[in-house]
């Protein structure tokens, strides 16, 4: 019989059905040609770093292994008043390299990422600001594939992988990075990127201080910052050849926590600016498909408690009214599928979306000259399901209590 | 675009869906078909013949028995499973029905004839009864287990037997007013304690 659940179920495979099919033909539209740009302007690496000891001297020394003209590069470190040696290890790479543009900053209190930023790009001379995160480490062609695309746009966004890949988690990961990269180009063909990654984006700094730089209370300021240049009409571009590299999540823990705050920010987001959800334009498109999908966990969530509660029932009522006796159940334990049993019309929706997601996989791991295991894919669709399910969930839980903390 | 494809794909599992109920319908009543023609058999051989031979009998009635059980099982787990809803469903449970009581006749016959010792119940519940029914069918689930084949149990589901002839006159031939209600050697009984039940049980069985 059709009854709330079946509804619910309905409805979450219509919308992922709507989602692929929608990526399926942007596909087919997507245009995003390089500009052959040749000149090479003076650029500015603005890294905000808080207790990064440990990867803050090799992300400096990938920026001085780019191939772009090492003149034309200006870092400028900020230090968010670590409390590890951050500040030590910037001043032996400045020892170490001294013909390379570095200067390290100093906050007096730990003030944040976005004020960090906002700092470097006050005191910038340079057109272009790349912000950098202090645990990422950008290719040697990256710096010069950015300012490839930087005609006529103010954000230009590289492809992110994990740094490394060895543990499963970090391999699920770079499964995700890379649908995310591929979307993301198709995305940009559209002008419809809704993010400019942290680990590496080149903003046009006049656009960049037109809107008051990056917003200081929030928890997404990568995502926000977007928000506010799409509302003055600025543009923006993804270089599908600027590759960097950064330390993803350990842990489910970790990478939970860190998707709480990508979904909390984006709600916050939303929550400020309402009208980017306007299907009027593909960027408002993009977000409004991104919120409505906010409702499919909660969905879930449903469907979960409901089978948990069909599967302990019966359990619950043995012992209530017959009491402890597993042999006798154990003894007539019964085993086997009947196909007929199946809700085959389901199958039909998860054999379609199987389609979907291993095709897109294929795409984008050519895409980016990738070579993701089947094995990997597979535990990217279960685990990656259920860490964004309950991330999503709590960042729920955040935007009901106000509460958009790190 | 992406509206008329998704269309399309969920039109297609609607229609698979409905394809699949179909084959669910089909295999209930050809089960039932099996069913029913087997019970009737054994039934007219009980009233034929003069003297049963029960050394034969025996074996298959309890096979047989075990085979409505199954019925049932399927009827259940597809109308659970099934999104649109069977069709003729209650006409399909009615046939079930027929045969199940079929069976309980023959049970009582061989019982009878044949000194078989088992026990066999009438259990009548309906929707309305969903926290006493639960502990009833955990506890006939339960005592059906352990005992096996010597315990009978023939459900009757008055939210589908409905207005069947043969459902009321049961319910008016043992004065039955509230479910659940069990029939137990021809007495009724509601809900009871797993250890009043399992010793009616053991009346017909010697546990």
């Amino acid at each position: 019989m059709i009854d709330f659940l079946t509804i619910l179920a309905w409805f979450v495979a219509i919308l992922s059905i709507y989602v692929a099919s929608y990526y399926f033909l942007l596909y087919f539209d997507a245009v995003n040609d390089e500009q052959n740009r040749v000149s090479t302007p003076d650029v500015t690496i603005a890294i905000s770093a808080y207790n990064e000891e440990r990867g803050i001297y090799k992300t400096l020394q990938s920026l001085n292994n780019s191939i772009y003209p090492k003149k034309k590069i200006h870092v400028i470190v900020v230090d968010d008043k670590s409390k590890d040696k951050t500040i030590n290890e910037v001043k032996k790479f400045i020892k170490d390299n001294p013909n390379f543009d570095v200067t390290l900053l100093k906050n007096s209190k730990n003030k944040g990422k976005a004020y960090s930023l906002n700092k470097v790009m006050r005191i910038t001379k340079t057109n272009f600001m790349i912000t950098m995160d202090a645990d990422s480490q950008a290719a040697p062609k990256a710096i010069a594939s950015l300012v490839r695309y930087s005609k006529g746009v103010s954000v230009v966004t590289p492809c992110v992988l994990p740094s490394e890949k060895k543990r499963v988690l970090a391999r699920i990961q770079a499964i995700e990075y890379i649908y995310s990269n591929y979307l993301s180009n198709i995305l940009s063909g559209f002008d419809a990127q809704i993010v400019a990654p942290g680990p590496f984006s080149m903003f046009r700094v006049s656009d960049l201080k037109s809107i008051g730089g990056f917003d200081e209370k929030s928890i997404a300021e990568d995502l926000e910052v977007v928000f506010r240049l799409r509302k003055k009409g600025f543009k923006m571009r993804l270089s599908p050849t600027a590759y960097v590299y950064t330390d993803v999540p350990q842990t489910i823990v970790d990478l939970v926590k860190q998707r709480r705050r990508w979904k909390a920010g984006f709600m916050d987001a939303v929550q400020k600016h309402p009208k980017s959800i306007e299907p009027t334009t593909e960027f408002g498109r993009q977000n409004m498909l991104n919120a409505l999908y906010h409702i499919v966990p909660l969905v879930l969530l449903v469907m979960v408690v409901k089978f948990t509660y069909n599967m302990i029932e019966p359990l619950v009522n043995i012992i209530r009214y017959v009491g402890f006796d597993p042999l006798t159940y154990l003894r007539t334990l019964k085993f086997g599928l009947d196909p007929l049993a199946i809700d085959m019309q389901m199958v039909v929706y998860t054999i379609f979306m199987a389609v979907m997601t291993l095709m897109f996989l294929y795409l984008a791991s050519k895409f980016q000259d990738e070579n993701p295991k089947i094995l990997d894919a597979l535990l990217f669709i279960g685990i990656y399901g259920v860490a964004i399910t309950t991330a999503t969930l709590l960042a729920i839980y955040s935007w009901i209590k106000g509460d958009y903390t790190w | 675009m992406a509206g008329i494809i998704t269309l399309i794909v969920f039109v297609s599992g609607f229609s698979v869906g409905m394809v699949w109920d179909q084959f669910r319908t089909d295999k209930i009543r050809s089960n039932l078909d099996e069913i029913s023609i087997y019970s009737t058999s054994l039934f007219l051989e009980s009233q034929l013949l003069e003297e049963l031979n029960c050394p034969a009998f025996l074996p298959v009635i309890s096979g047989a028995v075990s085979d409505i059980s199954k019925s049932l099982d399927y009827y259940t787990t597809y109308s659970e499973a099934s999104v649109f809803g069977l069709d003729e469903k209650n006409l399909l449970y009615r046939r079930y029905l027929l045969s199940n009581i079929r069976y309980w006749r023959l049970a009582d016959i061989y019982k009878r004839d044949c000194g078989w010792n088992s026990t066999s119940i009438l259990y009548f519940f309906d929707k309305n009864c969903e926290g006493d029914c639960d502990e009833l069918s955990t506890r006939l689930d339960y005592l059906k287990r352990k005992y096996g084949e010597d315990l009978l149990i023939f459900p009757v589901n008055m939210q589908f037997a409905g207005d069947d002839p043969v459902a009321l006159t049961l319910l008016r031939l043992y004065n039955i007013t509230s479910f659940p209600s069990i029939v137990i050697e021809g007495v009724t009984y509601g809900n009871l304690e797993l250890s009043v039940l399992e010793g009616l049980v053991c009346q017909g069985i010697n546990c």
